[in-house]
């Protein structure tokens, strides 16, 4: 076993400031009880230290932002950190407040050894917009501690002996104990980590307790340390925000991108496809905007989804500010692969998108049900036998052998009569007919004769007369 | 010939009226009469055609027809923003490949040129028909959806308004079209490979066009002489009528 301790020692600071562009000089504070938690690099050079009282601070920076602690957002983005770091190893899991710890000794195959794995990591996280530290040893709490002391990583998977060694010299604060036991071994003359591990346990039981020795055991190896790893979520959710609430379309570019990374990634790890995401919209007067993307084939597509995003984004106006975003995709099914064609077809171009991306682009810019198919139904009444039906399904109605125009007005539309003539924008002429068209009779009788007429331009209609109400209609144009 | 006037002269744009060859042969349009008259002996494919005429109804679609239906064996069709509902059972008489139709609806003329663009560029579809309404539409966007009818191997479509015909546009193959009760008069007004000028005339289906039951038995002469009132009885119908009886006549069942 080999175990990797991701720490985030700037999580409370960067679940607020990660959705900015590099080199954004805005001064973050991040205040817990009125002291100053963190603060990042803006707000350190106006002078501002972690520790200090939130009115001093506020006293030496210029217009600074001051954000409460929210540990209920370092949990969601911890947690899909986890997931995130799923893609590296099965064996995940959510360690400390802060911390992650990712068994990593069976995966070290794939990544063609530790330091590919180790710059993967670490590349990925900075993509994602976080800080870390590792620490890598052969038991949870030995990881733990040299990730918190910000120890180089080692090129190699290093052997017991060399990680008892490194540990040696950290310092005793690292300890995770009472304060209490950290001042009695100081006062007993021990200063590092080294020369307690050296002790004899059952004399260390004695003098500290049972929970003091176990917890030294589990740091040495001696004793099993078992842990709970996550199950990866069935459902994808993600959120950014921002500090200066966005309020032009465009700066959403941004922020999606690092989303949608995430999202992709999310897929892959889980071999799933996304049939549909929704971006969701916090405005800063609580109300709520969504966008949803259908997709018309699920997929894994970065390029795509941003594309599907930019033209929703295009048409979407920000009444008010936003400060949160949020990706969510439930509509997850398993990713089916598909077959890719082994000569090119040279006739045709090579297509660089399949047509469900060119539908999907069409019904992200002109709304869902702008492009449609049609198909003749077994039906008499001619309003009823041509249907509007989705991309995919069949028909199976046989050809009518009588005329039929191949234009049909939305509604049929009234005709005039004036001294025997019939009149639509010209005066008609009828050319040929009758047909009776007599039907519906169990729910709305319908008897219609109808003719094709010519216009006095010369184009012909298909027009009708209802012998219920004895009025002409034109309901077709012969094109 | 000197090598750069010779390279020149290859481009898809500059035609020698005494060069034909060079030209891609256009794809038949079923009416031999017009296959004649267009230099390229048929549709210019990959590329625009325009065709003009100021209503609907008037036989616009008919031409395209039997062009339509081989295309429709290739690839997908495209109908943008049609002025009416395109009538199933009609396209499908016609020979359309409905399972490969796809018709797209657009709120302004900016969203349908936006589509016939990506459609004509994809490359899954043969012919992409758009309807502009009496939008005039500027001459890059034209030119667009020319370059991208070339570059998607597509035929692009465009119907639009007859008075626009003395304005220049890009479209290779503009066409005029123009109503008479037994024809459509089309006026060839730019085609590629050649000048223009052409004019023709192309029958319309005889059972459109011809009546079918001798006029006098029409049960629509009783039923318009009852409407327009007691005074009008015995004038005659404005009805044409061709006195041979024609084989679709028997879809008639008399009134009772």
């Amino acid at each position: 076993m080999l175990w990797l301790c991701i720490h985030l020692p700037l999580l409370p600071l960067e679940v607020f400031t990660r959705g900015q562009a590099e080199g954004v000089g805005q001064a973050v504070i991040v205040v817990e009880k009125q002291r100053v938690l963190l603060c990042n690099t803006a707000a350190g050079e106006q002078g501002i230290a972690v520790g200090s009282s939130l009115t001093t601070a506020l006293a030496l920076g210029s217009s600074l932002q001051v954000i409460e602690r929210d540990p209920q957002s370092e949990r969601a983005s911890l947690h899909n950190l986890a997931h995130w770091a799923y893609q590296f190893t099965p064996a995940v899991c959510i360690y400390q407040a802060d911390a992650l710890l990712l068994e990593v000794a069976s995966c070290l195959k794939l990544f063609n050894g530790l330091s590919n794995l180790h710059a993967n990591i670490v590349h990925g996280l900075e993509q994602l917009g976080y800080s870390q530290q590792t620490g890598l040893a052969h038991t949870p709490e030995a990881a733990c501690l040299l990730a918190r002391n910000k120890m180089p990583a080692p090129k190699t998977p290093p052997t017991p002996a060399e990680t008892r060694q490194r540990l040696g010299s950290l310092p005793l604060d690292y300890l995770r104990c009472k304060t209490t036991s950290i001042e009695k071994l100081r006062k007993m003359g021990f200063r590092t980590i080294g020369e307690v591990l050296d002790l004899p346990a059952a004399a260390l039981g004695k003098r500290f307790g049972l929970e003091m020795r176990q917890y030294l055991q589990r740091i040495s190896g001696e004793r099993d340390d078992p842990q709970r790893f996550i199950q990866p979520a069935p459902v994808f959710n993600s959120r950014l925000f921002f500090l200066d609430a966005i309020e032009n379309s465009q700066m959403l570019a941004f922020p999606m991108q690092r989303l949608l990374d995430e999202l992709c990634q999310f897929l892959r790890s889980r071999q799933l496809h996304c049939q549909q995401f929704v971006w969701h919209m916090q405005h800063i007067d609580k109300r709520y905007s969504q966008l949803v993307i259908q997709l018309t084939q699920a997929q894994v597509d970065k390029r795509n989804f941003m594309d599907l995003s930019r033209i929703k984004l295009e048409q979407f106006r920000i009444s008010t500010s936003i400060h949160t975003l949020t990706l969510k995709a439930d509509q997850l099914p398993p990713a089916k692969a598909h077959n890719a064609q082994l000569f090119q077809n040279h006739s045709r171009p090579a297509s660089s998108e399949p047509l469900s991306v060119v539908l999907d682009k069409l019904s992200a810019r002109l709304g869902d049900n702008s492009s449609y198919q049609i198909c003749s139904q077994d039906e008499h009444l001619p309003e009823l036998a041509s249907a509007i039906v989705n991309t995919t399904s069949k028909s199976s109605a046989k050809v009518a052998s009588a005329i039929r125009p191949v234009w049909l007005l939305p509604c049929p539309a009234r005709l005039h009569e004036r001294q025997q003539h019939l009149y639509w924008h010209g005066a008609l002429q009828l050319l040929h007919g009758p047909e009776r068209i007599e039907t519906r009779w169990w729910e709305r009788p319908a008897r219609r004769d109808y003719f094709i007429a010519q216009h006095e331009s010369g184009a012909l209609y298909w027009v009708y007369r209802d012998l219920r109400s004895r009025h002409w209609f034109v309901q077709g144009l012969f094109s | 010939m000197q090598p750069k006037l010779a390279e020149l002269l290859q481009h898809p744009t500059i035609w020698q009226t005494a060069r034909h060859s060079s030209m891609q042969p256009g794809l038949a349009t079923g009416f031999a009469c017009l296959d004649n008259q267009l230099h390229v002996g048929g549709w210019p494919l990959a590329s625009s055609t325009e065709l003009l005429s100021s209503r609907h109804g008037i036989g616009e679609l008919q031409i395209l027809l039997p062009a339509l239906r081989q295309l429709g064996q290739q690839g997908w069709l495209a109908l943008i923003a049609p002025p009416y509902l395109p009538y199933a059972p009609a396209l499908q008489q016609s020979g359309i490949n409905l399972k490969q139709l796809l018709i797209v609806q657009s709120r302004n003329v900016a969203d349908a040129l936006w589509a016939s663009e990506q459609l004509l560029r994809c490359g899954h579809f043969t012919a992409v028909l758009s309807w502009f309404g009496a939008a005039n539409i500027r001459y890059a966007q034209l030119r667009k959806l020319q370059i991208a009818a070339q570059e998607g191997h597509s035929w692009a479509v465009l119907f639009r308004p007859a008075q626009l015909a003395a304005q220049s546009s890009p479209a290779s193959l503009r066409i005029k079209l123009q109503a008479s009760p037994q024809h459509v008069a089309l006026h060839i007004l730019k085609q590629p490979g050649g000048w223009g000028g052409q004019q023709l005339a192309l029958r319309r289906p005889t059972q459109l066009v011809n009546a079918a039951l001798p006029v006098d038995q029409w049960p629509v002469r009783k039923a318009l002489q009852q409407t327009a009132g007691q005074q009008h009885r015995g004038m005659p119908l404005h009805i044409v009528a061709d006195k041979k009886r024609s084989p679709s006549a028997n879809i008639y069942q008399p009134e009772h």
